[in-house]
């Protein structure tokens, strides 16, 4: 049943299908596995080969068991557009899968009542297309295309669509349904199977039963069997269905140690293949998914072109990725001098350029860059919700500045605000007069807003002192996120501004910060910094919700990483270090 | 092997050559063509702009019969006799919710009753409902969804769609502030009470609105009925039907394996997850016995009349920044000029068609969203967005309003220009409620918000009326819980279980 393919592959997948694992080609569960795979018995469902190898040592009591939770995740439109690229090499079809939450506000899927029903027409529409080439698909030619061939195609593609070995039973159902269409041809029976396979729950969602009994004194515990975490990994690092490589650590049971799990991670991270997560999470962790999404005022910030929004949101893909993979730090991740930039940027930052494509470039001292806060792309951003924007059309949005950073950098709870209807007598009617006085909210001057509103009301204190004040401190970058003297009514810009105590979080950042460089220096840092970093990369990839609880449960198995200091954490580790915990590995199951 | 493996095969081998005759489609409605005669078809829906309401030109003046309507609605004079004005009431819900934000999230709340939080909503009588708590008897309803559980508000694609909810320039993220509709669903996701102990917290996510008409019409009016020839195929009128069963069966016994698939997977998973794959794997069971599209009974009647799909619009309309002197040419960010009304038009055609068909008896049309940055300069109210001029309280305000009451009117003409077998209009047997999440949008006020509902609904309203709830303390809960009993829904309560504590619910207001 092994067969080199006439598949067509995209180039960096083929990679992995051409060197020494060519033998693994749509089987990717080599015979050497002691367990049996397609066609045999399969009692513990997807714990199968890559399954029990000793059970895992106990958890750590200081872990709470909710910490274990995952929620089942249906593939977002992201990850299913790019497992069908993967799959189906060169077939075209628009996926479109509605838009749900994961934790914190990445993005999920939704079931919606019309979902089942565009899927399948979308699944019929895929197959269609697909066996229009039946041989590239199965890998036979015309005169092998029989019954015998289409067995071995189920078997060889199955695996790969359900990223796990299929059980006998599931084989024979596909074949079934091959023999209920053949009377039509050789193609409609594939056509069957695999507008079948498409619409497979194992196809659809990151199934993970997990493998029964094998977290040592935790009846309700189990670690997951290694395809589920090849697909965790996969997902998670490419956004995508795992490669041939992974599947045979699956299938060797490497997957099911923290060291195989960690090195397999690690060759993901620093794959090529990456590049699409980072833009993806990137764009989610910094909101600069939103970016462009309300141009700028054009006479007030005449160099903020469209042409410019995906130059800005590249530029922080490029400066995240190439820390992750080089090895920077916290401190670089804060400090930095540098920037992506190509001709376009260079223009709009002010700086002499020579190259023509991407390349690391340090700016000059007064472009003021001082790592990620300071990135244009970041403080331009104004979304269609409140919640995501740091600047508006023509002002900055200091509000949004100080909560991007309690929400997506230190991890705070920020209450959201309360109804106007119920703010003490007055406020609503000074909120207008300011308008009316400014010409509209937009060009109201930040920090007199902050006072005239907060100064009559002690209630609107309480939350806007823990954003503004904070979100002044970036008042030197305008809403083009560019570095200012001025102010837009001409007022020199004041830099300072104040991390206000908010309840019992992050002591360690309560506190006035004269420049925004100070600001970054603290925050580089700041262990809160630094587990909000996995808190975030958490919730992108597993879609859970956090309670504070479950930090205890980070990093254990890496405690020398946790003896740096906070600043000289690399990034590389805090991923590797989420993916290697135990909350990674091993899921609640009730 | 599995039993239904036989089954499949069976049904496949015995009907693979033999093609059904259509006449035997017919016969496979005779009980709901037995239900039309005996009851008319009532229907409901929802209709939502946002972003407040210029209220002195919206209230009308004069009294219970004799009032005359506001500046902004001359456009709705004809029908004047379908309007039941409610003025006074407060979207109390969504404004009481302190800890959680109502102030731009009204919308969650206008149609809920509910109290409503960030990425959500919820209800405090919903409380209970935690991981593995094992959740019975769900009370969590949007008006619409909850009248659409009802048999006799379900239409001929209610196995698939119990409601099609129509928008124009709505967002793809299911955030409060832009969804309307909800109903109870076993996969809330959770988030952080951070009033509350970081106690995670169930959130429902609103529906799918569609905003876009293409894919409205291949929802309801795309796929060819079993059994009919598709359009374009070749061969015989014969050979096309065969062929056309032939397909329906091959789509059918997949989708029985798919179902097998999920209950296999299922019985390898947790509670939870379990849960999640049974509300897909009862989503599948619905789509095979959605056998047909448009019952033949119906297709075949004088007001239904499909649309072919030709000539809708698509994409997305601009925003006002970015409408600048590129109407109706594609700009850089993918949208539009000035699309807005051209997609709200054709959404308001299909969900016409779509409720004179019978497809659906509940729906929604929504306007964009709260906070909407849609652009009017294309009828003199431009140069800043609807949410920066309702900021600015800019009396340009009026044209927007007067303009959504025009659309108003337009639906209203294709309403009562389908007439149903009986001779009445499909105005008069539907009831629309027509919602807006504030009243004065420059201080995002929830007090006293602009509420009409307008039609017949079969007898079920007493329209040509004014009624004034000011200085009576009433909510949109006691709306809702009344649009309930009007439709013959007798709920106790509805939305927020503290409107019952606070002795809210005393009495349905006087609809009928």
């Amino acid at each position: 049943m092994k067969r080199s393919t006439s598949f067509v592959l995209p180039l960096a997948t083929a990679v992995w299908f051409v060197c020494g694992c060519s033998g693994l080609i749509g089987d990717p569960y080599p015979e050497a596995d002691n367990t049996p795979g397609v066609g045999g018995p399969h009692p513990q469902g997807p714990g199968g080969p890559g399954g029990p190898q000793g059970k895992n040592p106990p958890l750590d009591p200081g872990c709470p068991a909710d910490s274990f939770q995952a929620p089942l995740q249906m593939l977002n439109e992201f990850e299913l557009t790019n497992t069908l690229d993967d799959l189906l090499p060169g077939i075209s079809a628009e996926v479109v899968i509605p838009r749900g939450a994961r934790g914190e506000d990445y993005r999920g899927a939704l079931l919606i009542d019309q979902l089942p029903s565009r899927w399948q027409d979308t699944a019929w529409e895929i197959a269609g297309k697909a066996v229009q080439n039946v041989q590239g698909l199965t890998g036979c030619a015309p005169a092998n295309q029989n019954d015998a061939c289409a067995r071995s195609f189920i078997e060889s593609f199955g695996p790969r669509a359900y990223r796990r070995p299929l059980e006998a039973s599931e084989v024979q159902a596909l074949v079934g349904l091959y023999d209920a269409a053949k009377a039509e041809g050789f193609g409609a029976g594939v056509e069957m199977v695999l507008a079948a396979m498409l619409q497979h729950p194992s196809l659809l969602y990151r199934v993970e039963a997990g493998v029964a009994d094998s977290v040592a004194g935790a009846p309700t515990m189990r670690r997951l069997s290694g395809y589920e975490v090849a697909q965790r990994l996969s997902y998670n690092f490419w956004g995508s269905m795992p490669d041939a490589a992974l599947f045979a650590a699956a299938a060797a049971g490497e997957l099911n140690t923290p060291e195989g799990i960690r090195a397999q991670a690690e060759r993901l991270l620093l794959h090529g293949n990456s590049t699409k997560m980072f833009a993806d999470f990137v764009g989610q962790w910094l909101y600069t998914d939103y970016l462009g999404s309300i141009p700028k005022d054009a006479t007030r910030y005449p160099s903020y072109t469209p042409d410019i929004v995906p130059l800005l949101k590249q530029e922080l893909q490029l400066f995240v990725q190439s820390l992750v993979q080089t090895g920077g730090d916290l401190n670089a991740l804060f400090t930095a001098d540098y920037g992506f930039l190509n001709p376009t940027l260079a223009k709009f930052y002010g700086v002499p350029f020579t190259g023509k494509d991407f390349t690391k470039t340090t700016l000059p001292p007064a472009a003021q860059r001082v790592g990620l806060l300071t990135f244009a792309g970041l403080l331009s951003t104004e979304g269609p919700i409140q919640g995501v924007s740091l600047s508006a059309a023509s002002r900055t949005y200091p509000i949004g500045r100080g909560r991007f950073i309690r929400r997506r950098l230190t991890c705070e709870g920020v209450p959201p605000p309360i109804p106007m209807a119920t703010m003490l007598p007055g406020v609503a009617e000074k909120i207008d007069s300011l308008n009316q006085r400014f010409g509209g909210a937009d060009n109201t001057p930040p920090r007199l807003f902050f006072g005239e509103v907060t100064s009559s009301n002690s209630v609107c204190k309480t939350c806007h002192a823990l954003l503004e004040p904070l979100g002044f401190v970036l008042e030197r970058y305008g809403a083009d996120g560019l570095s200012r003297k001025l102010d837009i009514d001409g007022v020199p810009v004041i830099e300072t501004g104040t991390y206000a105590a908010n309840g019992d979080e992050n002591p360690d950042l309560v506190g006035e910060y004269a420049s925004p460089a100070k600001l970054a220096q603290a925050l580089a840092q700041s262990a809160s910094v630094k587990s909000c970093l996995s808190d975030n990369w958490l919730q992108y990839s597993l879609g859970q919700t956090l309670a504070a609880t479950d930090h205890s449960c980070f990093g254990r198995p890496n405690a020398a990483a946790s003896a740096t200091a906070v600043g000289s954490t690399s990034l590389k580790d805090i991923y590797l270090d989420v993916v290697t915990s135990d909350i990674y590995r091993i899921r609640k199951f009730d | 092997m599995k039993s239904w493996h036989v089954n499949r095969r069976t049904f496949l081998r015995g009907g693979g050559g033999v093609a059904i005759g259509l006449p035997l489609l017919n016969a496979m409605f005779p009980s709901r063509a037995a239900a039309q005669a005996a009851k008319p078809i009532r229907r409901f829906l929802l209709w939502s702009e946002n972003n407040g309401m210029v209220m002195n030109a919206w209230r009308p003046s004069g009294g219970l019969t004799d009032f005359k309507l506001g500046k902004l609605h001359g456009s709705l004079e004809p029908y004047r006799k379908y309007l039941l004005i409610l003025s006074g009431l407060h979207n109390k819900g969504s404004r009481d919710n302190t800890t959680n934000g109502g102030v731009h999230q009204g919308n969650a709340g206008i149609a809920t009753g509910g109290t409503n939080s960030r990425g959500g909503i919820w209800s405090t009588e919903q409380g209970v409902l935690a991981p593995g708590t094992g959740i019975t008897n769900p009370t969590f309803y949007s008006v619409d969804q909850r009248i659409c559980q009802e048999p006799d508000y379900r239409g001929a694609l209610a196995a698939k769609f119990p409601s099609y909810q129509f928008g124009v320039q709505v967002s793809d993220i299911p955030a409060t502030s832009a969804r309307l509709n909800y109903k109870y669903t076993l996969t809330p996701t959770f988030v952080k009470d951070t009033s509350d102990n970081n106690k995670l917290i169930p959130q429902y996510e609103g529906m799918h609105v569609e905003s876009n008409p293409q894919q409205a019409f291949k929802d309801l009016f795309g796929a060819p009925p079993t059994g009919q020839p598709m359009s374009g195929g070749t061969g015989t009128a014969e050979e096309q039907a065969a062929a056309a069963l032939r397909r329906s069966k091959k789509r059918g016994s997949v989708l029985d394996y798919v179902q097998e698939s999920y209950a296999g997977i299922m019985r390898k998973l947790g509670t939870e997850d379990q849960r999640r794959l049974s509300e897909h794997r009862e989503l599948i069971r619905k789509l095979e016995q959605q056998v047909a599209v448009i019952p033949p009974s119906i297709a075949n009647s004088a007001s239904c009349k499909p649309p072919s799909g030709a000539g809708l619009p698509s994409g997305r309309p601009c925003k006002e920044e970015e409408q600048g002197t590129n109407k109706g040419v594609k700009n850089i960010n993918g949208c539009t000029g000035d699309l807005f009304e051209p997609i709200g038009k054709a959404q308001i055609d299909l969900l016409t068609m779509a409720l004179s068909c019978d497809l659906i008896r509940v729906g929604t049309m929504q306007w964009s969203m709260a906070g909407n940055r849609v652009g009017f300069g294309h009828i003199g109210a431009g140069g800043a967005t609807h949410h920066d001029l309702a900021h600015a309280r800019d009396p340009k305000l009026e044209i927007i309003h007067t303009w959504y009451a025009s659309m108003m009117a337009y639906m209203l003409g294709k309403l009562t220009s389908v007439v149903e077998p009986d001779g009445s209009t499909l105005l008069d047997k539907t009831g629309i409620l027509w919602t807006n999440e504030l009243s004065v949008g420059a201080t995002h006020s929830q007090e006293d918000i602009p509420l009409m509902l307008i039609g017949g609904a079969a007898g079920a309203l007493h329209p040509g009326r004014y009624l004034d709830f000011r200085g009576k303390d009433r909510s949109n809960s006691d709306l809702l819980l009344s649009i309930l009993h009007a439709y013959g829904i007798m709920e106790q309560r509805f939305g927020d279980i503290r409107g019952e504590a606070k002795g809210w619910f005393q009495g349905a207001l006087d609809l009928g």
